[in-house]
């Protein structure tokens, strides 16, 4: 064979000491090229795979028998991406799976959607999902069919540490890094897991779909919330919460009003497009009061955060009090650094050592020692009121 | 390996039958032209339709092709009622609780479209029908129709037609019997039975897919659910599918052996896949396990281990068995059959169909039995 990434490969034993062809792997599948290339590489290297995809969502439009709330969205292309991954697993040829968790999606991951807008945050669902749903249900499911890992297509490494602790690094190619999204993986979910992708870049990804005969080669990446399709997430909240959509007040920092806007959830800290209103010079959303339905607006100036309270902690490493680290505040953020402190009550204090903007509560921080995810939680609006114990609980 | 364990979902084609449809595909005439080729194709339909009629013990005029099972039970139903004689004689339609979807839900439409009453009679924890509330409920009068399945697809249970028939026929009113679990499994005399419509279908004992037929008392009012040309006798509008028809004819061409087969050699299969199974475990316990039930048929539940992951689990291992009707997989939701007994949702969730085909062999259910301790055993240490 010529030049086969294959050969370039350096997959090491899914689970120590035990041979590919003694190994049951459970791959999570959503239909994308990814996870695709996964289950169909780790056959190839005489794995026994078996693919499960997650129906999440009902994809079919309002019609039937209406059950629950859930039913009345409209289409979205999901049933061809469960297609894709039947036809993959066919095309392999290993037994491939889909299971219903529609109802266990609605109350873990779209109900904390709505209540995490309805704080006066931005949720990010697919850690939810990841957390509660695949690194949780779908894990047990795995273990209850004998699988001794579950394998999915993020771009992160699981790296063997000192004493035989796994580790959880940021994927090689950085711009695919897709660690920030695992963070809430605890160790035994790691143990349990591996990231076959984490050394690859996704061209090479694409690239051995294709060697390895994959329809879905040149399938383009999702961009949408898979509940969300067309990226309209006001339709959403609003379904379930119409009450976020109450109009309020924009103020300053001194507290003058500025003017109206059309309900919270149309803004996210550190916003500056599509305010709805003209200030005369540029103004950023600060802070957002779901109490006073106030959203509150200043010059750039105003944006900078050098320390912010973190809950929910997860650590897979925890570090000491006044430890340096690198601090990733959102997914697309490279990280800066800061130090951290552990408070009584179980939150962390992160005090980052230059202001950054754009510190966003209901996105995660996220704490790296170089490559090495350590940890994360879930940034607090410090404004929330009410709410902010409501938002605490629902994470819980 | 694969072993085929879901013969209620659907069996396999007999050879026959594939022999049948082959030499069907070259015929191309539609059975209503008056020509050769129209004559050729009229004849095929015909020879499948006596074979039919021969092993129900009634005359061709008797049977009428649908496009499935469903399609014949929604014919019945609508059919009946849509006839403004027979709704005058009664509105009310009576089911039982553990009808497959497709008398259910057809009794539910009738219900919200046409103003046809339902009653549904209860069963026990046997799945066997409560014959007291029967009794009551066609003594209240009204009773258009009782339309009562024979076998239960998820459980196998028979029900005491005898006595349902006997009950009806004292009232003066018809019933309609799905047997589409019971034809080839045991013999059906229509005629024995008295019953006034009668379903099956056809990919449940050999045949294909996508054919079924109505089998009925030729003099009774009825109307066409379907508006367009005269085929079967008026009852069913539409050119006939004449491959599924010689497939369908030809799977019940020695329909003895089958039903014999059935009894004595799967019927004891079937004992001991269940003996070994309840060896297995001791809260495991089978649906109907003392009842009059198809000779094929295993429902059985083991409570805590569900059976979706049952499913996947034996799947894996090589053995295709499910957790109800196929129909309904891909959702889990417990039964509504299951559910109807008395069993509790969260072990109705737990329901597992076993259902052995003609083909089935003794070191099949060995290796069956095998494959279902390993899966028990796994499940105690993952929990
Ligand atoms: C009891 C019963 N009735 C009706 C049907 C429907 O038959 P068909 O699959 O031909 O539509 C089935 C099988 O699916 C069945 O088991």
């Amino acid at each position: 064979m010529t030049n086969s990434i294959l050969d370039t490969l350096n997959i090491q034993p899914l689970v120590a000491g035990k041979k590919p062809e003694e190994t049951t792997v459970v791959a999570a599948m959503s239909g994308g090229v990814d996870s695709s290339v996964v289950a169909a590489l780790l056959h190839k290297l005489g794995y026994k795979v078996v693919g499960i995809t997650l129906q999440l969502w009902d994809y079919t439009p309002a019609n039937d028998e209406a059950e629950g709330e859930t039913k009345k969205f409209g289409t979205c292309c999901a049933l061809d991406d469960v297609y894709d991954a039947r036809r993959v697993c066919q095309t392999v040829g290993i037994p491939h799976y889909v299971l219903n968790y529609e109802s266990e999606f609605k109350d873990k991951v779209i109900d904390d959607f709505v209540d995490t807008y309805l704080a006066g945050a931005t949720p990010i669902p697919c850690v939810r999902c990841n957390q509660r749903i695949k690194f949780d249900s779908l894990m047990s499911k795995a273990k209850q069919l004998g699988g001794d890992v579950l394998v999915t297509g993020h771009y992160v490494r699981k790296v063997m540490g000192e004493g035989g602790k796994p580790e959880l690094h940021q994927g090689l190619s950085s711009d695919k890094d897709q660690s920030y999204y695992l963070f809430t993986t605890t160790p035994e979910q790691l143990e349990f897991s591996a990231f076959p992708l984490g050394d690859l870049t996704k061209d090479q990804t694409r690239d051995l779909a294709q060697e390895l005969g994959l329809h879905v080669h040149q399938k383009p990446d999702s961009q949408d919330i898979c509940f969300v399709p067309g990226g309209d997430y006001r339709k959403v909240v609003t379904k379930f919460a119409p009450e976020a959509e109450k109009p309020g007040n924009f103020v300053d920092s001194k507290g003058k009003v500025l003017g109206q806007h059309k309900g919270i959830i149309n803004f996210t800290v550190g916003q500056r497009r599509g305010l709805g209103m003209a200030f005369g010079e540029p103004m950023y959303v600060t802070a957002i009061r779901p109490d006073t339905s106030e959203v509150v607006v200043g010059p750039k100036e105003e944006l900078g955060v050098k320390t912010f309270y973190v809950f929910d902690m997860n650590w897979l490493r925890k570090p000491e009090n006044g430890t340096e680290l690198t601090v990733r505040v959102r997914a697309g953020h490279k990280g800066v650094p800061g130090e951290v402190k552990h408070l009584d009550d179980g939150r962390m204090q992160v005090d980052l050592f230059d202001p950054e903007e754009a510190v966003s509560p209901g996105q995660a921080a996220v704490f790296y020692d170089d490559k090495n995810l350590i940890g994360g939680g879930w940034i607090e609006n410090p404004h929330a009121g009410s709410r902010k114990v409501k938002v605490q609980i629902s994470a819980a | 390996m694969t072993v085929y364990f879901d013969n209620n979902a659907t069996t396999p084609l007999k050879d026959g039958v594939k022999k049948a449809m082959a030499e069907a595909l070259e015929v191309y005439g539609n059975p209503s032209s008056v020509h050769a080729c129209g004559r050729e194709a009229r004849l095929l339909q015909d020879m499948a339709r006596r074979n039919v009629a021969a092993m129900f013990g009634v005359r061709s005029e008797q049977v009428i092709f649908t496009s499935s099972g469903t399609e014949a039970n929604n014919l019945v139903l609508r059919g009946y009622f849509a006839c403004p004689e027979n709704l005058e004689k009664g509105s009310k339609l009576v089911i039982s609780s553990v009808e497959h979807n497709c008398v259910h839900k057809t009794a539910v439409d009738l219900n919200r479209l046409n103003g046809v009453s339902m009653h549904m009679v209860t069963v026990d924890r046997n799945g066997i029908i409560d014959l007291d509330d029967l009794k009551l409920t066609l003594e209240k009068g009204n009773v258009g129709l009782v339309s009562i399945m024979h076998g239960n697809n998820e459980t196998g249970v028979i029900q005491p037609l005898d006595k349902i028939v006997a009950l009806c026929k004292e009232y003066g009113v018809r019933v309609h019997t799905d047997a589409v679990q019971t034809a080839g499994k045991v013999a059906l005399s229509f005629k024995d039975m008295g019953v006034d419509f009668m379903t099956v279908s056809f990919h449940k004992l050999g045949g294909p897919k996508g054919i079924g037929a109505v089998i009925m008392k030729a003099d009774i009012d009825m109307e066409c659910h379907t508006s367009g040309g005269s085929q079967e006798r008026n009852r069913r509008a539409g050119t006939e599918n004449i491959i599924g028809i010689a497939g369908a004819g030809a799977c019940t061409e020695e329909w003895q052996v089958s039903v014999d087969k059935m009894q004595n050699q799967i019927g004891p299969l079937r004992n001991k896949l269940e003996k070994g199974l309840k060896q297995l475990s001791n809260e495991l316990y089978i649906i109907g396990e003392s009842t009059n039930r198809v000779p094929n048929t295993t429902n059985v539940i083991v409570p805590g281990l569900e059976g979706e992951t049952a499913v996947m689990s034996l799947d894996m291992a090589g053995f295709c068995v499910s957790t109800g009707s196929a129909c309904s997989s891909g959702r889990v939701e417990p039964s509504r059959v299951i559910l109807a007994h008395g069993i509790p949702a969260d072990e109705a969730l737990c329901a597992l169909r076993i259902s052995l085909g003609w083909q089935t062999t003794e070191a099949e259910v060995d290796a069956f039995l095998a494959a279902f301790g390993e899966m028990l055993g796994r499940m105690q240490k993952a929990s």
